[in-house]
This record gives C-alpha cells, structure tokens and sequence, in this order.
C-alpha cells in the first residue's frame, strides 16, 4: 500500500514540471520572439471528453504455483500449471484527456494524459486453468477439486499515462501521432473465482504495469473552440504481475483435510492494450 | 496547480484501498502427539513414553517426578498403581519439541500421564491442571489364577470393540487376553473360536495365538455392513488348564470403499535425502528397532530401504479418517544386530538382515490430531495427522543361525504416529513398542519407530510403483528335533524353521502333517514363530518314532518349497525304574529336604554331614519365577496347587515370622514334563516371607496330593539313597524365601543336555543312547592300603581309553545373568577387562552308577558300583556361586570354580565303607558359550585340570584303604542348554 501511496503522490508532483509555463516564470513568451506574425496560437490547454474501449490483446504466460507446501504439496508442485493461462477483459470508461500544448513549434507539441474514473479490468482463466482441476487428485485420491471455471478475480485500475503528441497540421483537421509511457494501477484486487473464494478471500496483488504508449488520432474542430476526437493509444509492453496469495480450497472429497491452503498462484499478463478513444472537448 | 495536486491525492487514495488479506487462523500450539495414544491397552512395560508439542519445550521445568497421584510435580510424569512414578523425563528430539520417559512400568496397570503447564507455556491443549492428558493400560502376559476372559477387541472394550479402532473389512481382528491361552486349545472350531457371517456360517480365515494375542485374519474380506458374530467357547484353556469365560462379540465392519476399488499407494521407510521431513516429530530416532536389555546391552537396527504396498480406502465413506491396508506378506528390511552380551562380550553371533514380514493384513487409518479440536484442519506443526497402525509381524534374520535365534511372531502390535503432509508426500512416523524375545531365554523392550514417505510422481497422482514380486522359494533351515533325534519330550512341539515364514493356511489344510512312525495322523495346532513354525501336538505324544511329513509347503507368495523329505524323531523312550524322582534344580532353594535351620540359615539338607555348609537364605526377586525341575518325567496330575495353608502337592504360602502359614500364595501352575513353574498373580513383594512346599506323603505310594515320579513318589532325601525300594516318599521339601526386588538379571533354568539318563534311574538303561556332552571319564590313579589295585567295569566314555570309567551327568542349575560387569577377577585369578557374571543356585547335580573291582589283599575282588552319584553345588562363604562369561580373544568363554559335595549314598562296598558322603571336590570348569544350530544358547565347561577324588575305604578285616580317582582334564563335561526357544511348552 505504500508504494501505490508514494506512486500517487508523485504523481501528483508531476504537474510541477509541466507547469513551468511562461506565464508563471515570467520568462519572455517564446511566441513574442517569433519574427513574423503567424496565425493565432491555440490555448494551451485541452479536455476531450469521450468513452474509452480498452481492448487488451493480451497473452500470458502459463500460471505457476509457489509456495506449495502442505497437504496441497501432494496434489500440486511448485511451478507452472501446464496449458494454463489467463488474459484480461476488455473495457468500456468514460475517460477525459487532459492537454497541455506545449509552448514550442506553435504549440504542435503537447503533453497530456487520461483522467477517469478507475475501471474495472477482469482476469480470466484460459486452457487448463479454466477446464480442468488443478489438483484432480492428492496421492491418487480425488480431491473433489473442480476447474475454476473462466473467472479468476478482478481489481479496479487506474491507468496513468503521459504521452507527448504532435500535430501535423494546425487547420480543422489537426492529426497527431505521439508516444509515452503509462502505468496501470490497480487496487482492490480480489479472487474472485468460486473455488478460490469458497474457503476464504486470498490475498492478491497486482503490481503497477508499466509500458510504452504509441498513439494516433485525429482532433476535428466542430466551432471554435470545440473539437470532436478519435483516439487510438496502443500500450506495448505493458505487464501484469498478478499473485494470489494463501489460497485456500475445499477438497469435498477428501474430508479429512477439508481445506487445504494451496500457496500463492503468480499470474502474468501481457496486457498490451488497444485503447479506442472518442469524445469532445474544447480548448481552453 | 491545485487541479493536480487533486488528482494526484486520488490516485493515492485508491491505492490505499488495496489492503491484503489475512490467512485463516490457524490451530493453537500444544501437544500433537503422545505415545501412548489416550486409552490404549496392551502398552508394553519397556515402552518409551513420549509428548510431543509444536513448539520447543521448557526443559527446565523437568525432573524427578514426586507429588501426590493427583498433583504429581516433576512437569512430565506418570501416575500409575503405586502413585507417582519415580521418574525423569527428558527432552529429546533436534528440535527440542519432544519430551520421553524411560522407564519399567509394572504389567496389567493403569497409568495416566501429566503434563504440567510449564513444560510448555504457550501449549494451548493441555488439560486443567490435576487432569491427565492420556490414560493407557499396560501389557500383563502373565499367567493367572483367574479363569482367562477376553478383555479388548482390536484394542477396545469388547463390549465396545468400536471405542479403539473402528473395523472396516479388511481388518484382522486382534484379540486381547487376561493371560496367556494355552495354543493346544486355540482354533477356529466349535467351543473354541468361531468367526460366524449373518447366516451362522463359519468364516474362513487364518488364526494366530501367541500368549495373550490372538489374531483372526478372514482370509477374504468382510462385507462392509454385515454383521458378524464372534464367539468364543470354553474349549479355549489358559496355560494352566483354567476354562475361558465364554464370550460373544459382534462385529460390524465399516465400508471403507464405498464400492470403488481399493487406491493403491505405495509406503517406502525414508532415506537420506528423500522428501519428508527432516525433524523427527516424535523425538525419537527414525527408522530404528532399538532393543534395550541388560543381557545384551542397547542395540539399535535400522531399517532399511523397503516399499509396503497399501490399499487407501474411499476418503469420503468414513466422515473423515482414511483407512488404509497393508496386505500380509509385505516386508520391511532392518540392519543385522551383532549380538553382545551385555553389549560387550561378542557371542559370535550375527544375526545378517532382519526382516519383518506381516503375517496378517495390517493397516489402520489416517485421521484429525485428537489433541486439537475436531473441526482443526491439518497442520503438520501444530495439528499433524494421526495414524494408528495394527499389524501381526514375523521377525527372522537371513543367516540361518540368526534365524534361529531371532525367528518370532509378535501379535497385536498397535502403533501411533503423526504424519505430516510436506514435500509431495505423506510423511508418516509411528511408534510402537513390543517385547522382542531374546536368546531364548527372556524378552527385551523394544522400539520400532518408523518413518514412511508415499511414494509420489510429483502429479498428485500418488505412487503405487509395482514391487518386486517374491519368487524365492522357502527353504527348511533347521528343526528341532533334528533329523533322527530320539529324546524329544512328550510335551513339545516340533519347531521347523524356515528361511521366510510360510504360509499357515496351506501348512494347517494338510501341507503339514504330524505322524506317527507308523503313518497314523496325530492332531497338532500350527504355530507361527516367525519364519518357523511349531507343529504343536493337541495331546501329549506317546514314546515312539514320529515323523513330520512335508506336502504342501509355499511361502506367502505362493513359492512352493522343493520337495522335503519326512523329518524322523522319537519322544525319549524311558526304562522303568524304580528310582524316585529327585529334583535337580529348584528356584529358589535347592533340591533337597532341609535340616537344621538356624535364624541365619534355612540348614542343610537332611541326611548330609552335620558339618555341611549351611544355605545362605533362599530369595526370589520379584520378576522371576518359582521352577523346580526333575531328573525324570513327572505326573502332571500329581502337581496339584495349594489354595489354602497346608493344601495341595504344591505350596506357595505367605508366613509369619515363625514361618506359619498365613495365606496360600494365588497363581498359576504349570506343569511340563520335567519340571513345574509357579509364577504368582502379584510378584513377589520384596522383603516378604514365603514358603514353598513340595508333599510325597512319606511313603512311596503315590496318593492324592503327592508328587510323582515315572513309577513313585519323588524323594526329596537324596542323600538318603536314591535306588531301591523304599527311597521314595521321605521328607517334603520346604523351601522359605523372601522376596527381592529385581536387579535387572535374566532368569534362566539351565539343564544338561542332552541326556543320557532319560528316566532317571541313575543307570544307563539299554534304551538310552550315551550322550558325550555331559559326562565325567574317570580313572583310577592309585590305590592305597589293603586295595591292591582297583579298575572300572561299566565302559569308558566316548573316545576314551579303556579302563576308565564314565559317569552320565544329569542336572540342572537356576542361573541368573547378571549386569555386565568391567574389570573382572576370574576364578583362575586373570583379569577380564569386561564380564558377565552368572549366579548359579546350588543345584544339585546326579551322576549315573559307575562299576568298579577293587582287589584287595588275598587276591579278594570286591565290586561295587556307586550307583547313584550326587553332586551338590556348594555356595562359597562370600556370596553365590559367580561363574563369568568373558571375551577369550574373540570368543565368548564361561568360567566358574564349582565346590562341590559328593555323595554316593547307595554305593555299598561289602564288609566295608566309604567316605563318599559330603565329599568336597572342587572344580575349576571353563568352556565355550555358542549357540545351537536351532538357537539354544549352550555353555559347555569342561575341567580345566585333572581333579583327584581319594575314595577312603575301611574294610573290617584289613583296615583302612584307599582308591584315588582322578578326573582328567577336560573330561568332565557339562553342557547346559536353554530350552527350546519355539518348540518347548511355555
């Protein structure tokens, strides 16, 4: 927790930086110098609020076990679940984009990020870790442990990005491309699978996922000040390490032991996600 | 800035929200396991007694224990019948978490364990303090006054045979007596014990007895939920003859498989460097037999890489706890114990790899820590899983000699552990005690602790790998009688020992078969003892040839034996004689009527020199029994025991201080063909008073309430004269004792055998073949006086020159191995750097009559024969007669300086006498102790230097004379055996 705290708070620094306006320092208006007189500068700042599609085009490697000692030593072993996998949901947020246009190249350069509400994202099982038990059998006796089924347990997250755009033209029609880095926080992760939850809530983490942000889109102005846009960000590298700890489960079969701690399950999802934005917004 | 300073205080809010979760809560710390389990029965009295907590333990909260029964102080002690067991317990184990108490406990007693709060400040499940934590029963093996009752069933009440370990289908059913039965009267037949399914049907299945266990092992498996009808009949006899109460248990075996098959999972004794846990839990050394007994010190063997086959029952039938099944003739492999008397002394004796076989199928169930709450999941340190292990195991050795030496069966073994699940595997750690008969001649506390791990192929899947198939075939080691042996007694067993146990029920179906010479089937019981077994004749053998006759013969795998050929003996075959029977050796006292008693001294016997040494006072340590032995075979039915003052042939009597009656001693009376044993229903209370009488009614005629011989009443006024008519009968001998507290000796009635004076008779009879092992040769060195020269006229011994004489040695002498002593004087004034002294009572020993001419002047022949010779064991003024076992460069010797008086009471010389009478001889005797071929421990001494006897002679008319007699170095012989270890009766 206090990590995710520290994180926030400088986060909350960062503003700092993007704040030594010219304005503020009373260092002359890079502007003013310009030789000849060109079309009026766009404000400096922006919002274009919209929905938000995170479409995750996600892989992951196959879950592993640690920790596995005990009664659960005898059903499962240390390591990786063979065919198993996980990815996560897409999601649909409200989200607004936050810009600064930075005061060079006719402010063609600007900064921004995404403010939004934080949104759910769902980690789901795939191949055996959905379809078939991870521990059918403890010393050739059945356990009475069932496939997970395709939930695996959810967090709401937060994702921080800081990108820094170009725009190509200055008309109506303003294309960008840029590039960055973000960060997904999450918080309130939970198991959220019958099985895993059926003797208790484990205890998961996920830690901050960081990676590198490509994104494109166009802004169109619709009156003045108001423009429509569409979004495109690509978030590559971006790695979920997800780990459930003290995982207990039923074994209804074998009631002499009845509960069983299982270890810590350590996820990892390549998230990379695909995130379609549209929205308004107006500069100011 | 504001704006994102907002943003940014959010963000770390929500991370704030991300709080792990707890674990459950887990069990308490405490206790996780006790030796023995609460409410146990049938604990052997050497059995280590063990706590184990989940947390290191106060040891300075331990010592010698004290207090009253109800609030004993010491942190960890016993309260058993006699209060507050004076004891220490100790912390043992790597990790300091278990505490042990090493102690004897008495037989047939409750005890209940305390465990103070201190000894364990954080244990959460120690009860109240005053309140014990376990309650158990230990093993009485005794015989008893009583009439025999079955008191457990699969180590319940049987009343209750549930309240232990439930039955499920597969379980041997263990039977649990008051006593020991008498094995003759032990079947699977109407009267005696009958196993009935619901439609009054016999069951078939395979019957053990052994002492107080009897195991009954349905030779297919129950069906689960039927009931099943126990009974068991009066026909059953404990070993003094005394009818069992009869009893009816009924029995309903659990469905542990719910119809599934059995899952097969294989158990394999951990090794280095194999999964499992590398503490032991119960503090006690894994995988050990550890033996304990002054007679050969502490010897521990370990057991060595070895896989049983299990059987797990459906996990889900029984609530809970698993059953599981180890089928018999599984196998478990130990290390060879070299054996050491005392530890010290080799005896050449090796037994080579040991093994345990179950006899039976064996198994139990893994079940919730009863120290902790019912609901309490596993866990292996503060709530591992219990396991509880029944078995019936043969133990035998792979050298033949340790076979015959070593080769048991031990019923009703009850085993405890913890297991704890770790590293793939199901570790599992029993304990359990057992008495290991040792040498023939007592039985040591032993510990087996074992350690299991299943075997696992890292799936989950469990192992269950194929063990190698058994495809040796049995193979006869030895017998007793061996081959053409002709002085087997009437009451014993034929003992054929095998390399492997074989299997019973082949054996018992006519594999076996008891004939005699004639081809005529005799009825036996078939006992287990180990990897032998005792063709155990229901009735008493007639003297005649007899003949084992080998059919059908396979070890439990179903190996067949090569074909056998009849093993050929015969039962002694006895003269008629009208020589009473005397006894040779008596425990406590000596084998002759007393005189002369003072208040030091119960005197000397009747008829001897007034100058004869007075006996010191006669004690018998608590532990031991009374045995009287006799120098011919004996009527049974004459041996009838006093239960009031001054009642019966055979008296065992408290007195007062006058040495009056006060109370008839209760016990038990058993009676073989030579001997009896007396052992009393509570020991012998150190310090007390006793009496035991032996009545021949003063006559010869053998009336009620009189010991009997082969033909008359026995004579105990040796000295008086042992042949012709008349001599029976005399004087009843009285024996008073006090009792003695034990002093940690092994009790031992040693006989010279084998005999050549079958019947006693103090002459070679033409149906007795010499026996060259007990037997002095003679020659006459000189002559004196009116005797010119003097020559033998019965035979010399064997390989002896003619001219001597040979007389046949008949005796017996009560002997008691006593604590290995360091830095020895030996008899012969050397050193030994490390014995083992042997007490040895004055016994008395007969020689058979030796014929002699003897010319005396004129040319006058005189013959004579001793007839009955008698040498009494005299006891030096300094303490008892002390014999030594020592290391002679390798091999184990005995040595013993033997004072003797010699008698010939009968020897009659005409117109002349003797001084045969109260002679004293003195023999430095030294010789080998070994082991026979079937196991019996021998000692045979021999003279170490020739041995002058002078035989003064004074004749009416020619005066005084003389006859010196030497005894050659080395050819006086005796070899005294223990008896049978499997083939005698107990």
């Amino acid at each position: 927790m206090n990590r995710n705290l520290l994180l926030g708070l400088a986060l909350a620094l960062l503003p700092s930086v993007a704040d030594a306006d010219p304005v503020d320092t009373g260092e002359p208006i890079p502007e003013a110098t310009a030789p000849a007189p060109v079309a009026e500068d766009p404000p400096p700042f922006y919002v274009r609020a919209g929905v938000a599609v995170i479409k995750p085009l996600s892989t992951s490697k196959e879950m592993e076990l640690a920790d596995v000692d005990g009664p659960a030593s005898l059903a499962l072993h240390n390591g990786p679940i063979p065919g198993s996998g996980a990815s996560v949901d897409s999601a649909t947020v409200g989200a607004l984009i936050v810009g600064y246009r930075l005061p060079y190249m006719h402010r063609r350069l600007s900064l921004e990020t995404i403010l939004g509400l934080p949104f759910t994202v769902t980690f789901k099982a795939t191949g055996t870790l959905a379809n078939d038990s991870i521990a059918p059998t403890a010393l050739g006796i059945p356990t009475g442990v069932g496939p997970l089924g395709p939930d695996l347990g959810q967090a709401s997250a937060a994702p921080i990005t800081l990108s820094l755009l170009y725009r190509f033209l200055d008309g109506r029609v303003q294309p960008y491309a840029g590039g960055g880095a973000a960060v997904m926080f999450t918080f309130n992760a939970k198991a959220t699978n019958p099985t895993l939850t059926m003797v208790s809530q484990p205890d998961m983490t996920i830690n901050p996922a960081p990676g590198l942000l490509f994104q494109t889109g166009v802004d169109v102005q619709l009156y003045k000040k108001w423009y429509a846009r569409l979004d495109v960000k690509f978030i590559a590298f971006m790695q979920a390490n997800a780990e459930v700890h003290h995982i207990q489960v039923q074994t209804p079969d074998i009631p002499l032991f009845d509960t069983v701690e299982i270890g810590t399950a350590k996820m990892s999802v390549m998230v990379n996600p695909l995130i379609i934005q549209a929205g308004i917004g107006a500069d100011f | 800035m504001t704006r994102w300073i907002v943003v940014g205080v959010l963000c770390a809010a929500c991370a704030a929200c991300n709080d792990p979760v707890a674990p459950l809560a887990t069990a308490q710390p405490g206790v996780v396991f006790t030796y023995p389990a609460d409410a146990q029965v049938d604990v052997p009295t050497g059995a280590h007694i063990v706590v184990s907590f989940s947390d290191p333990v106060e040891a300075s909260a331990l010592a010698m224990c004290g207090g009253s029964a109800t609030a004993p102080t010491g942190g960890v002690c016993l309260v058993g019948p006699n209060g507050v067991v004076a004891a220490a317990a100790t912390v043992v184990g790597d990790d300091k978490k278990a505490i042990e108490i090493d102690t004897q406990l008495d037989a047939g007693a409750s005890y209940a364990l305390f465990v103070d709060a201190a000894v364990a400040p954080t244990a959460a499940n120690l009860p109240a303090s005053g309140t014990p934590l376990v309650h158990f029963t230990t093993r009485s093996s005794q015989p008893k006054s009583t009439p025999p009752s079955l008191i457990a069933v699969n180590g319940g009440d049987p009343a209750n045979p549930e309240s232990f370990r439930p039955m499920i289908e597969s379980t041997t059913i263990e039977l649990l007596f008051s006593e020991p039965l008498d094995t003759r009267s032990v079947a699977l037949a109407p009267g005696q014990i009958e196993l009935l399914d619901s439609l009054n049907q016999a069951v078939p299945a395979t019957l053990l007895c052994d002492g107080i266990h009897v195991a009954i092992d349905p030779k297919t498996d129950l069906t689960a939920g039927k009931m099943y009808i126990l009974k068991l009949g009066n026909k059953v006899v404990d070993r003094s003859g005394q009818p069992l109460v009869p009893t009816t248990v009924t029995l309903t075996p659990h469905d542990s498989r719910a119809g599934n098959p059995p899952i097969a999972q294989t158990l394999k004794t951990r090794q280095t460097g194999d999964p499992g846990s590398t503490v032991s839990r119960t503090g006690l050394a894994p995988n050990t037999v550890s033996i304990s007994k002054p007679l050969i010190g502490s010897q521990t063997a370990n057991v060595l890489d070895s896989e049983l086959a299990t059987e797990m029952g459906d996990p889900k039938v029984l609530g809970g706890p698993i059953a599981f099944t180890i089928r018999k003739g599984a196998r478990l492999r130990n290390s060879g114990l070299e054996v050491k008397l005392g530890g010290q002394i080799p005896v050449g004796l090796q037994t080579g790899e040991i093994e345990i076989e179950l006899l039976t199928d064996g198994g139990g169930r893994l079940f919730r820590n009863p120290h902790q709450p019912a609901e309490q999941r596993p866990e292996n340190e503060r709530a591992p899983l219990y396991m509880d292990l029944s078995m019936d195991i043969a133990i035998y050795a792979i050298d033949p000699q340790g076979n015959a030496v070593m080769s048991q069966t031990i019923l009703g073994l009850t085993g405890v552990g913890v297991v704890s699940a770790t590293d793939g595997v199901l570790d599992v750690e029993t304990v359990t005690a057992l008495d290991l008969g040792l040498l023939g001649v007592t039985s040591a506390p032993t510990n087996l602790v074992l350690e299991l791990i299943t075997e696992t192929n890292g799936t989950g899947s469990g192992g269950s790998s194929a063990l190698a198939a058994d495809t040796t075939p049995p193979t006869l080691v030895t017998s007793y009688p061996g081959q053409n042996e002709h002085d087997l007694a009437t009451d014993a067993g034929v003992d054929l020992l095998f390399s492997e146990p074989i299997d019973l029920d082949r054996a018992r179906a006519g594999g076996l078969k008891l004939q005699t010479g004639a081809g005529v089937d005799v009825p036996f019981v078939l006992e287990s003892r180990g990897a032998a077994v005792v063709l155990r004749p229901v009735a008493r053998l007639a003297r005649g040839a007899y003949k084992v006759v080998f059919t059908d013969v396979a070890d439990l795998a179903g190996n067949p034996a090569t074909a056998l050929n009849p093993l050929n003996f015969s039962t002694a075959a006895l003269a008629s004689t009208s020589t009473p029977a005397a006894i040779t050796g008596s425990h406590p006292g000596v084998g002759c009527s007393l005189t002369g008693g003072t208040m030091t001294s119960p005197g000397r016997c009747v008829n001897g020199a007034g100058s004869d040494d007075l006996y010191k006072p006669f004690t018998l340590a608590s532990d031991e029994p009374a045995e009287v032995t006799f120098d011919q075979p004996i009527v049974p039915t004459s041996f009838t025991l006093g239960t009031a003052c001054g009642a019966g042939s055979v008296r065992f009597e408290e007195v007062n201080a006058a040495g009056t009656c006060t109370a008839a001693v209760k016990g038990s009376l058993i009676v073989h063909e030579r001997e009896f044993q007396f052992i009393p229903d509570v020991p012998w209370v150190a310090g007390k008073t006793y009496k035991m009488t032996l009545v021949t009614g003063g006559n010869a005629n053998c009336d009620a309430n009189e010991i009997c011989g082969s033909s008359e009443t026995a004579s105990f006024d040796i000295l008086h004269g042992m042949n012709g008519n008349g001599e029976a009968g005399g004087p009843d001998l009285v024996i008073p004792f006090t009792g003695a507290a034990p002093i940690g000796a092994t009790y031992l009635m040693a006989t010279t055998a084998p005999t050549t004076d079958l019947n006693g008779s103090s002459t070679v009879d033409g149906s007795e073949a010499t026996e060259d092992g007990n037997r002095t040769a003679m020659h006459i060195s000189g002559t004196s006086g009116a005797v010119s020269s003097a020559t033998f006229t019965s035979g010399q011994c064997m390989g002896r020159p003619s001219g001597e004489g040979c007389m046949y040695i008949n005796g017996s002498m009560a002997t008691e191995l006593l604590p290995i002593q360091m830095g020895c004087a030996l008899p012969d004034g050397t050193m030994a750097a490390v014995c083992q002294p042997v007490a040895i009572a004055p016994g008395v020993m007969f020689g058979t009559s030796v014929g002699m001419d003897a010319v005396a002047t004129l040319g006058i022949t005189l013959s004579t024969s001793t007839d009955t010779s008698i040498m009494r064991v005299r006891e030096p003024a300094t303490g008892p007669i002390t014999g030594y076992v020592y290391d002679d460069n390798g091999s184990p010797k005995m040595m013993v300086k033997l004072d003797l008086y010699m008698d010939a009471p009968d020897m009659s010389i005409t117109l002349s006498s003797h001084d045969l009478h109260s002679k004293p001889v003195s023999l430095m005797l030294k010789g080998p102790v070994s082991f026979t071929p079937d196991g019996r421990m021998s000692i045979a001494v021999a003279n170490v230097a020739d041995v002058p006897i002078v035989i003064n002679i004074s004749t009416t008319l020619a005066g005084a004379s003389a006859v010196t007699l030497a005894l050659p170095a080395g050819q006086m012989k005796l070899q005294l055996l223990s008896v049978p270890l499997r083939g005698a009766l107990p």
